[in-house]
This record gives structure tokens, sequence and C-alpha cells, in this order.
């Protein structure tokens, strides 16, 4: 009788051992659509809309206007792609969030602060598709100012909401950093990571101030590290968060048996 | 049969010196990742202090090398109140490594109070962000290498807090020493800052 007494597991999980199968697979479905929607995106603007190089901010109203012209139906493509893509990003930080009640309180406050900035990143995601869809959009009659307007609300809804989706991060940083387990669900070098990559974000606020140069929107520190820093951090976490999702399925699998 | 365990104690430690590394590992994480960051920037500014050599060389002789002396001066012996509080705290010398943590902090007030300074005096002289490459990058590095100081400066009293403790566990050693790291990283990022933007001219 003795050998049938389950392992001894720490965490405060009111749902242990009641997740079936067909929800750890939906679980890992929804962490899997993270780095779907990462490469997804990535390809519908920088492949198809050729935002990479994106027009820069200091360029004026004729040449802003001639690039959403020429790419009109390529512009319309990407963004409508981004719009399809967007809601996978908080389908992805419900996952994340589910693997942080497995070691949080009952107040649920970090993934509860993690989740809404996933929701809010998409949010603000889909409002630069919906710009930069406008700013291609009637090309041929609007007045290139126009244009230039809302390319630049896109770039500055991009990158100055930059915040909602720190603030997910360092929700998730911390949570690890606190999980107290003596093997935690996601190791503790990944929650530091994260309070890095969260940080280099702040970079975006030197934007507004630099037309050209590495601050610029299309410049080297601002798009390539500071878009790069959240690449980075998605795909890491992506990485841990499946891997935590299997490891508690495999606790449960032995407490149930 | 008492000193035994001690001595088993002291074998441990002797042992695990040659290997061991403060903090944890995410602290490098952090602390390489941040040093990255700034090496990319170092590396932008010498960039375009090439495309403009001699815009770079007259702005750099405007700036007044005395205060950069001294806080390269304050953010050392802060360094070492540092590494010597953290020495002290494995000593179970608190008490010495709350003053001298009280020092470190001390010693940080005064390089923002001296840039402080620093900044008033050159936008008195109308020298801002705005007046040539050299000033942007100047205050830019300067001050996203502030805004670390004042971090540094939270976790200093993080440090201060757990020194206050009688013992510590694993995990709060652990955070005593990354705190430790970061200062010194911060006060690494100075003196390449330092020569940098002061000292470096083209010959």
């Amino acid at each position: 009788l003795s050998t049938t007494l389950p392992p001894v597991q720490q965490g405060t999980s009111p749902t242990r051992g009641e997740t079936s199968p067909a929800e750890f697979r939906l679980w890992k479905a929804c962490a899997w659509a993270g780095p779907f929607f990462l490469v997804t995106v990535l390809i519908c603007l920088a492949g198809i809309a050729g935002f990479v190089p994106p027009p820069s901010e200091n360029w004026g109203a004729q040449q802003v206007a001639a690039f959403y012209a020429d790419h009109e139906v390529r512009i319309r493509i990407g963004m409508e792609g981004l719009l399809l893509l967007g809601c996978l990003y908080f389908v992805w930080s419900l996952a994340i969030a589910r693997v942080m009640w497995r070691a949080e309180g009952r107040q649920r406050i970090l993934s509860t602060i993690q989740l809404i900035g996933g929701v809010a990143t998409t949010g603000v995601t889909m409002a630069c598709g919906v710009l930069w869809l406008t700013a291609s959009f009637r090309s041929s009659i609007r007045p290139a100012t126009d244009t230039l307007l809302l390319n630049d609300l896109g770039w500055m809804v991009f990158d100055m909401t930059v915040l909602v989706t720190v603030f997910q991060q360092v929700a998730f940083g911390f949570w690890v950093l606190g999980d107290d387990q003596k093997k935690p669900l996601v190791p503790r070098w990944v929650g530091y990571a994260t309070l890095w990559l969260a940080a280099t974000a702040f970079v975006v606020f030197l934007m507004p101030s630099f037309q050209t140069g590495p601050f610029s929107w299309q410049g080297l520190i601002t798009l390539y590290i500071g878009l790069g820093a959240f690449f980075v951090w998605a795909f890491l976490t992506s990485w841990y968060v499946v891997a935590a999702v299997k490891r508690i399925e495999r606790d449960e699998t032995v407490l149930t048996r | 049969v008492t000193i035994a365990p001690t001595e088993t104690v002291a074998g441990q430690k002797g042992s695990g010196r040659a290997r061991r590394m403060p903090g944890e590992e995410g602290t490098w994480v952090f602390i390489f990742g941040d040093l990255t960051v700034f090496s990319i920037l170092f590396g932008v500014f010498l960039y375009y202090r090439g495309q403009e050599s001699a815009v770079f060389a007259n702005s750099q002789r405007s700036l007044n090398e005395a205060f950069g002396l001294a806080n390269t001066l304050i953010l050392l012996t802060s360094s070492l109140f540092v590494v010597t509080a953290v020495r002290a705290v494995r000593r179970g010398a608190n008490a010495l490594a709350g003053r001298l943590l009280v020092g470190a902090m001390v010693c940080g007030l005064g390089f923002i109070v001296n840039k402080g300074f620093e900044y008033g005096q050159k936008v008195s002289h109308d020298l801002v962000p705005t007046t040539n490459e050299f000033f942007m990058y100047y205050y830019v590095m300067t001050g996203l290498h502030l805004l670390h100081v004042i971090i540094g400066m939270f976790l200093l009293a993080l440090a201060f807090v757990l020194s206050k403790r009688p013992s510590l566990s694993d995990r709060q050693q652990g955070y005593l020493d990354g705190a430790a790291c970061f200062w010194h990283m911060v006060d690494l990022l100075w003196i390449v800052l330092f020569a940098l933007l002061y000292l470096v001219h083209r010959s």
C-alpha cells in the first residue's frame, strides 16, 4: 500500500489531477499559437507588406504616399493577415497564464496582469494593422499628407504602446523569480532574461525625438534590437511554457495513476 | 565531535571557492545582455564619430573633464564599499556591511547630483541634445547610464535590507551578490563612457 503514495508536490493548484488529456492538448495548442503567430506575422509584415525596411520616419508626404500607392495590394494582404492572426497572441497569453496559475497565490495577480498585457498587445497590434491598411486604402485619391498622418499614427501606436507588452513581460518575469518550488516550472534565468528583454523595450521612448539614426522607428536600436528583443522573449517563453505544460501533464499522470 | 561539522563546512567552502559564481546564473544573463546593448551603443557612437569627426572633436572639448573624473572616482569608491560590504555579510559583520552600503548609496547620490550640475551647466551653455550628433549621443548614453545608476540605488537599498537580517538563505545571498554585481556593471559602464565621451581624442 505504501508504494501507491503519490509523490510530494509543491504548489497550490485547486485543479490538480482534473485536467483531461483533451484539455492538455488544447493547452499545448494554445502555447504553440505564440510561435505560429510570431512567424506568420513576420512573414505578413516583412515578406508580404514589405515593411523591412519600413517607410522612414524622415520621409516627406510624397515619398510616404508613393510607398503606400506602390505597395497597395501587398500592404492590404499583409495587414489583413496581421488582423486574421492577431487574436492568437492572447490565446498564447492565456496558455502562459494557466501555467502561472500552477505556482501562484489565490489572488492570481501576476498571471492576470500578464494576460491583460497579452490582450492589450493583441489590441494595439490590430490597431497598427488597421491604420496601415487605411493608409494604403484609396491611395489614388487620398492627399499625401493624410497618408503621412496614417503612417505616423501606425508607427506611433506600434512603438509607443510598448508598455502593455512590457507589463505582460514583467509580470511573467517576476512570477518566474517568485516560483519557490525546488524545481520551478520555468528556469530562473528565463525570469532574469525576461526582465532584461523587457527593459530593452524602453528605448522606443527615444523614437519621437529622432527621425534618423539608430533611435528612429526604422533605426537599428528601435526596430531591430527593440523588436528583436521582443521576438527572442516570445520564442524563449513559448519554449519553456510548452515544456511546463508537458511537465504539469506528467506530474498529474503520476498523481492520478 | 563539535569541530567536525565546522571542518566539513569549511572544507566545502574551500573546494567551492574556485568555481563559485557570484549571484545567480540569471543575474549574468541580465548583466551580459545589458553590456551587449551598451556595446552596440558605443559602436554606433564610434560610427557617427567617424562620419563627423570635426563636430565630435569640437564638442568633446566643451565637456568638463572634472565632472567626469569626479564621477569616476565616486563610482570606484562606491564599488569598493559594495564589494567590502558583500564580504562583511559573508563574515557576519552585518553592522559594518550596512554602513558600507549606506556609504555606497551616498556615493550613488553624489554621482546623480554631480550629473545634475553637469547637465545644468551644459544646458546653460545652450548645449542640448538637439545641438548636434555628439550632444545627442552624450545625453542619450549618459541618460541611459543615469537610469542604471537609479536602478542600482534601489538594488543597493535591497542589499541594505538584506544585510540587516541575521542570516541569509542561498536565494537571498544570490540577490545580495546580484545587486552588488549590477552596481559593479554600472561602474564599469561609466568608466567606458568616461573614456569614450571625455577622453579619447582622434589623433
